[in-house]
């Protein structure tokens, strides 16, 4: 199946921002394109308010803090409705207050829209606070499968 | 004309080349940029076979449109974009590598089409390199000497391009006619090299 067609969305470590677009553009990049534009801008700029950093739309990812990086990184991963998102180590270079903050929000929204995340962390803080069950891997091999409290005790 | 050809046909292989996944990608480069350091008699000659009456392209050309490609109009484009392609095919290459593969990744994830991911995210991004390419493209195309000469032939309002102009106006002692052409055609080479200069160091 094409990666295009897969509907699982991706936060990549990097974030993988588009650079030439507006945080609107980025995250309305992945929008249903049958919708007008007008919808597709709304609701770019709803997944911006629901990820807190409305207040970015129309600037370029050179002049984000790394926080609002990650936010839009999230925003557009959110906005395209996948079946699956993917975290890929995003928060990896963000400080602890800052992802805390950042990784509750994620869980709302996870909650919420009931989306499935797979969450690759190497923090145990983080998997606690995103995930219900973990899978605890060592060179690249399955060594636990079970709740997150389970896979951290071990 | 040629330049508008050797942009279509030049960023497609460029796109093509940059793809790793290409097998059998640095053969296909040196084939394609071979013209760059063959000499215009040799590469005149390989177009006269491809293209000549008698070939199967040719024949299938003239049935079409009822003329030849060799020494025709036709024929000079044809020189000129063989000439500039591989200029265009190198800087197109060197600028689409040059364009982050996660953004590419992630636009794939959020369901672009390759040709979506070309037109919105590399080529925008690719763009003062793809420029640059079709730049020295058309500098090459509009001075085309030898090849021209092989294929085309030296027909004044036909198949005579500036390059050509010159020489004829040289050999029949038109100086100050010559000397005004080469005063164009340095200046322009200058001006592209100055330009395409300015954007890739823009770019760095």
């Amino acid at each position: 199946m094409p990666v295009h067609t897969r509907g699982i969305a991706l936060v990549f470590q990097s974030l993988a921002l588009f650079p030439h677009l507006t945080a609107i553009q980025n995250v309305e990049y992945g929008i249903d394109r049958s919708l007008s534009n007008g919808d597709r801008r709304q609701c770019a700029l709803q997944m911006l308010e629901r990820m807190k950093v409305p207040h970015v739309g129309d600037r370029r990812p050179a002049t984000f803090s790394g926080g609002e990086a990650q936010r839009v990184a999230l925003a557009r991963a959110f906005a395209i409705s996948p079946r699956l998102v993917l975290l890929d180590e995003p928060f990896s270079a963000m400080d602890r207050t800052l992802r805390q903050s950042l990784l509750a929000d994620v869980r709302a929204y996870a909650d919420e829209s009931k989306l499935p995340i797979l969450h690759v962390t190497h923090h145990r803080n983080e998997a606690r606070a995103v995930g219900d069950r973990a899978i605890l891997l060592d060179a690249g091999r399955i060594t636990g499968v079970g709740t997150v409290d389970e896979m951290i005790r071990m | 004309m040629a330049t508008i050809l050797a942009t279509a046909i030049g960023v497609g292989l460029g796109l093509l080349l940059s793809s790793k996944r290409l097998v059998g990608r640095d053969l296909i480069d040196a084939i394609a940029t071979a013209p760059l350091v063959m000499p215009p008699t040799v590469l005149g000659y390989y177009l006269l076979v491809v293209l000549g009456r008698r070939s199967l392209l040719g024949h299938a050309w003239e049935a079409m449109t009822g003329s030849s490609i060799v020494f025709t109009r036709t024929g000079a484009v044809v020189a000129a974009t063989i000439g500039s392609l591989p200029l265009v095919i190198k800087s197109s290459r060197a600028a689409l590598e040059g364009v982050d593969r996660a953004l590419i990744s992630a636009a794939r994830t959020l369901g672009a089409s390759p040709a979506r991911v070309f037109f919105t995210i590399q080529a925008p991004l690719a763009s003062r390199g793809l420029v640059a390419g079709v730049m020295l493209g058309f500098a090459r195309a509009l001075g085309d000497f030898g090849v021209t000469l092989m294929v085309a032939g030296d027909i004044p309002t036909e198949t005579q391009t500036a390059a050509l102009a010159i020489y004829d106006a040289i050999q029949s002692r038109r100086e100050a006619e010559a000397a005004g052409m080469v005063a164009v055609l340095t200046g322009i080479a200058v001006l592209a090299l100055y330009s395409v200069n300015k954007l890739t160091r823009r770019r760095e």
